[in-house]
């Protein structure tokens, strides 16, 4: 058996896996073509694919929709910014210390399984039917996954770097820049990563129960008004959104991690 | 005084600071905040508040399809996740959906929820189970990964002739309880989340609803008592199943 | 070759006793140990395991403050890690794992103040030494350990420190790869002229790298016996077949057997 033949077959089967796939995803999209076609759901529930196609080419085209697109966009931005600089910060500080560290990290993994949305209300109401609620909101839940993976990061460097670098020097911000901060990365990035999940979906949720504008309002509304097929458009434009940060979040990764 | 305690008496002082700081502050702000109650004045109208019978209801309610959607996040994780990788050639194929349908950000379909299985309890509990099910399908996907991982334990028991169910119990089980217990923990979390995301979005007459009313009346102490009863449950039910999860996975280290 | 009695002293320590606390009981790990490392020698630290070998190469490194007594680098009390006299080369890989071979080369010069420009140079230099300059661009995760444990060794001699410190930094190898490493480390440390000790568990390379053996007891440990070599350096694998090895590692061993028994006991 040489190497090239068990690397073509693995190539082959991988092929095979991807084909499988799609042929799954075609055969759910014929089926929802099938069931609205021949009326076994209602078209309340289930519009066909269709009209989904058709809603959606409208909505892109129209400004009304790009403004709601763009209103999402910055308060996600905004959220996420504050929930990023206020998670590594803090939570790199308490990283720092082993003791803090065990102090403080089950009272930021308590906070975060608190389903905070229930708090939402209450922003809300200080922070008036606005972007500035929704972005309040996103960046609280969006902090705590950062700060956790933060401190972790930190306090968890291996102890024999530690020792490593101080066998080499005394200079602490060296040791801090060279050593520190590149072991922590892998971990930080996966907090971002998660952090970003949570962000959207906070201020998603936000639009959703309570909001004048942004694509949480849009597919909201469109439920309550009862235009299906307008409203799965809308849906999809945000997973589609979602996916293409997601995915390209996915690859920042360290370099040494890829090969 | 040893280490952990220490850190305990830390952690209470840390706390205990919080909330003072919360009580100093709302007495700073003053009458003013009817939405911003000091701490004491919140805990003091806690039984007033357990009182109400339509809190009360909303309440036994809220924990009746917590229980359900939980129960059946469980039931059909575990099937899903046992269905996934139980056999590595379909793991291949469909984990990679799997996560697909995971990373999908979920509130967006909410309304398809509500939909389908109308204003009442099953939107709530379709809801909650949507968010459990993926924590305990991809905790003990990981978990059959990691005895996969590991596989001179299975050729241990193959050499003595273990029957499949023996090496289910003896060798697969123990393995993959560490990652199980991690996806039910996270799972009890984001069920409690998917029910009152739709409790909130609902708003008929659950505890969601009482959210609102208190918070649009400016009833601060009554809307604050709930929030803490509800951030107090979720505490203590993902310590007390990290506490169960450490105890499993002792063997770890 | 160590006869002139006026030679000083690189590292010494003088009636040490480290005691560790672990849950509320004491053990004592070394007890009243005196020994002067010469300039210039390669000191070996045998012994049975748990004996306290590598609690002493740690308070030499600097890691752990002596309990009782005194540890010193030529006259100055060791109160820390010294950078710039005493390199150390740990049991398992401390290669950083998110730098290439060359960039793990470079940062411990950066760290030791090598100007940015020199770096590249010095870093090639000692890697194509112990032979591993053409993985230069590669990660630590990509080469065997026997090739990290050749990189942490050129990064601990581009430090250029007069003492070198190694904690049985073959430990993790397979029993050829030690060899052949163990041959090349002979050789240059002799170009090196540097004072080395190390910690090791094979009896082979305790023999055949050092000028004396140091037999520590079981715990806790005390000096049992010196035994010195005298082989000039670079030694070559015949003398691995020699008599005088056969003779020298029979008398170690006839010091270590009883203890091992005592700290398997």
């Amino acid at each position: 058996m040489s190497t090239q033949a068990t690397k073509d077959q693995s190539q082959a089967r991988s092929h095979f896996d991807r084909g499988v796939q799609l042929g799954f995803i075609l055969l759910l999209l014929g089926l929802w073509y099938a069931v609205t076609a021949f009326g076994y759901v209602s078209k309340l529930l289930l519009p066909s694919p269709q009209s989904v196609v058709q809603e959606l080419s409208g909505l892109l085209t129209k400004s009304d929709f790009w403004f709601d697109v763009w209103i999402t966009l910055t308060s996600i931005i905004q959220a996420y910014g504050l929930a990023v600089v206020a998670g590594v910060v803090l939570g790199s500080l308490i990283g720092q210390s082993k003791f803090a560290y065990d102090v403080f990290q089950p009272i930021f993994a308590g906070a975060f399984a608190i389903p905070l949305i229930i708090i939402y209300p209450m922003i809300l109401y200080l922070a008036g039917i606005g972007p500035l609620s929704k972005i309040l909101f996103g960046a609280i839940y969006g902090f705590l996954p950062v700060a956790l993976a933060a401190m972790s990061a930190f306090a968890n460097v291996p102890a024999k770097w530690r020792r490593y670098a101080a066998t080499l020097t005394t200079n602490q911000w060296l040791v801090t820049r060279r050593v520190l901060i590149p072991a922590a990365i892998p971990e930080l990035l996966s907090g971002l990563r998660i952090s970003y999940v949570v962000t959207f979906a906070s201020v998603i949720a936000g639009e959703m129960i309570a909001a004048f504008a942004g694509l949480g309002r849009v597919i909201s509304y469109n439920a309550e008004v009862l235009e299906p097929a307008r409203m799965y458009a809308a849906i999809m434009v945000v997973i589609a959104f979602a996916a293409l940060v997601n995915s390209l979040m996915s690859r920042l990764q360290p370099r040494s991690e890829r090969a | 005084m040893t280490y952990p305690q220490k850190v305990w008496a830390c952690r209470l002082l840390v706390c205990a600071a919080l909330i003072g700081a919360l009580e100093a502050g709302a007495h700073m702000i003053g009458a003013a905040s009817d939405l911003l109650p000091p701490p004491s004045v919140v805990v003091a109208d806690l039984p007033a508040l357990l009182a109400d019978p339509k809190v009360e209801l909303a309440i036994f309610t809220l924990i009746k399809q917590l229980l359900i959607a939980f129960a059946c996040s469980i039931l059909f994780g575990a099937l899903l996740g046992y269905g996934v990788a139980a056999w590595q050639r379909i793991e291949r194929i469909t984990l990679p959906i799997v996560l697909l349908v995971y990373s999908i950000p979920q509130i967006t379909v909410l309304p398809v929820f509500v939909l389908c299985f109308g204003l009442g309890s099953g939107s709530k509990i379709a809801f909650g189970i949507s968010h459990g099910i993926f924590p305990i399908a991809l905790g003990v996907i990981s978990g059959i990964q990691k005895s996969r991982a590991n596989p001179i334990y299975l050729r241990w028991a193959d050499s003595l002739g273990a029957s499949r169910s023996q090496k289910l119990t003896a060798i697969l089980l123990p393995q993959a309880v560490g990652s199980v217990c991690t996806g039910v923990r996270l799972s009890m979390a984001t069920t409690l989340l998917g029910v009152l995301l739709a409790d909130l979005y609902v708003s008929d007459n659950g505890v969601g609803y009482f959210i609102k009313f208190y918070t649009d009346t400016q009833q601060g102490p009554r809307l604050f008592g709930l929030v803490v009863i509800l951030a107090m449950a979720a505490v203590i039910i993902n310590s007390a199943v990290g506490r169960f999860e450490r105890y499993a996975g002792r063997w770890m280290l | 070759m160590l006869q002139d009695s006026k030679t000083r002293m690189a590292l010494s320590v003088g009636q040490l006793t480290q005691t560790f606390q672990s849950r509320g009981e004491s053990r004592t790990v070394l007890s009243d140990i005196s020994l002067d490392i010469r300039e210039g020698e390669v000191l070996c630290l045998l012994g049975p395991s748990g004996c306290g070998k590598s609690t002493l190469l740690n308070i030499f490194g600097g890691f752990l403050t002596p309990g009782t007594g005194i540890a010193k680098c030529g006259d100055d009390p060791i109160t820390g890690p010294r950078p710039g006299d005493i390199a150390f080369v740990f049991q398992e890989s401390v290669l950083f794992p998110w730098a290439t071979v060359i960039e793990n080369m470079e940062t411990a010069l950066e760290f030791r103040g090598v100007p940015k420009a020199q770096r590249r140079e010095k870093a090639m230099t000692y890697l194509a030494q112990v032979g591993v300059d053409e993985f230069a661009q590669h990660y630590p995760g990509q080469i065997s350990g026997g090739m990290k444990q050749r990189v942490a060794l050129a990064a601990a001699l581009s430090l250029e420190t007069p003492i070198l410190l190694m904690d049985e930094p073959f430990a993790a190898l397979d029993e050829q790869t030690r060899m052949v490493l163990g041959e090349d480390l002979s050789r240059l440390l002799t170009q090196t002229k540097k004072t080395i000790v190390f910690v090791t568990h094979s009896l082979n390379e305790a023999v055949f790298m050092a000028d004396r053996i140091v037999v520590l007891t079981a715990r806790p440990g005390r000096i049992k016996g010196i035994i010195s070599v005298d082989e000039p350096h670079p030694r070559s694998p015949d003398f691995m077949t020699s008599d005088s090895f056969s003779a020298i590692r029979r008398d170690v061993y006839s010091l270590l057997r009883d203890e091992i028994r005592k700290a398997d006991a």
